[in-house]
């Protein structure tokens, strides 16, 4: 499997934190994942997006300090132009492989 | 509306109580759960809080819920939290202790008190594969990048 390499889960996290914008953070995508059928732990939420952002298709930033927590901050994300670029290529795969192909019923001939 | 959230501790247990103010600018306590020691604090002015009660100025929406539910809070499971802590390693610990934190108190404004501890241990437990993986692997990931470096060095 290639450095760049996308996993379904990392595809679908990606998605989650494009649609969250500015306020990407850990529960959010996770409650959106959940809510697109992805019951993950809170670990492995954070387990993949910490992956991701080792494979720079992922930047984070902190936020500010929040006291009620202990002056703990959260942990925001963006999607980086690398990893902009890895999802298109990884969702193209996907409707390339599924082009021709009724879900339904399986293979359809060309021409048919 | 303004209101504070005061961390109470009464013996063992630490309560979280909001306060807002009424228009004679006097605390006002809203809480399922009063202790003696809070109560106390109910009837004095809240510019004269007591050095035994931290003020803290956030006020989660989720625990505005909580007291329209007429629910206690809680703090939660210390020894979960001690357990993720551990586990998630400096990068991790934060981010993961808000996020537990987080989905601790909407369930207590949702579910109550005690499912939201059995929801908090049970992120705890199901997280540390994930998160004893990721470390391993970071761990691992450094070891080679290391081996390889001293492979070039000639060391």
């Amino acid at each position: 499997m290639g450095r760049d390499h996308l996993s379904d889960l990392g595809v679908s996290a990606m998605l989650a934190v494009m649609r969250l914008g500015e306020g990407a953070y850990s529960v959010p995508i996770q409650e959106l994942l959940g809510r697109a059928g992805r019951k993950l732990s809170p670990g492995a939420v954070f387990a993949t997006l910490d992956r991701l952002e080792e494979k720079g298709f992922l930047s984070s930033r902190l936020g500010e300090p929040i006291p009620e927590r202990g002056g703990r901050r959260k942990r925001y994300y963006k999607v980086t132009a690398k990893g902009q670029q890895s999802l298109t290529a990884a969702i193209a795969e996907r409707q390339a492989l599924q082009r021709g192909l009724d879900l339904g019923k399986g293979l359809v001939p060309e021409g048919a | 509306m303004s209101a504070r959230k005061y961390r109470v501790r009464d013996g063992k247990k630490r309560w979280t109580i909001i306060v807002t103010h009424d228009d004679s600018d006097h605390a006002f306590l809203i809480d399922g759960v009063f202790s003696d020691h809070a109560f106390e604090v109910m009837k004095t002015p809240h510019h004269g809080s007591s050095a035994s009660i931290s003020v803290e100025h956030f006020v989660p929406k989720a625990l505005l819920l909580a007291y329209a539910a007429q629910r206690d809070i809680e703090e939660p499971p210390q020894w979960a939290a001690k357990m993720v802590s551990l586990i998630a390693g400096p990068r991790a610990e934060d981010g993961m202790l808000i996020h537990l934190d987080e989905r601790y108190e909407n369930a207590c404004a949702r579910f109550g008190v005690k499912f939201a501890r059995r929801q908090y241990w049970t992120d705890a437990i199901t997280s540390v594969p994930a998160l004893l993986m990721r470390r391993l692997g970071r761990m691992i990931g450094l070891a080679v990048i290391g081996e390889l470096i001293r492979h070039k060095l000639g060391l």
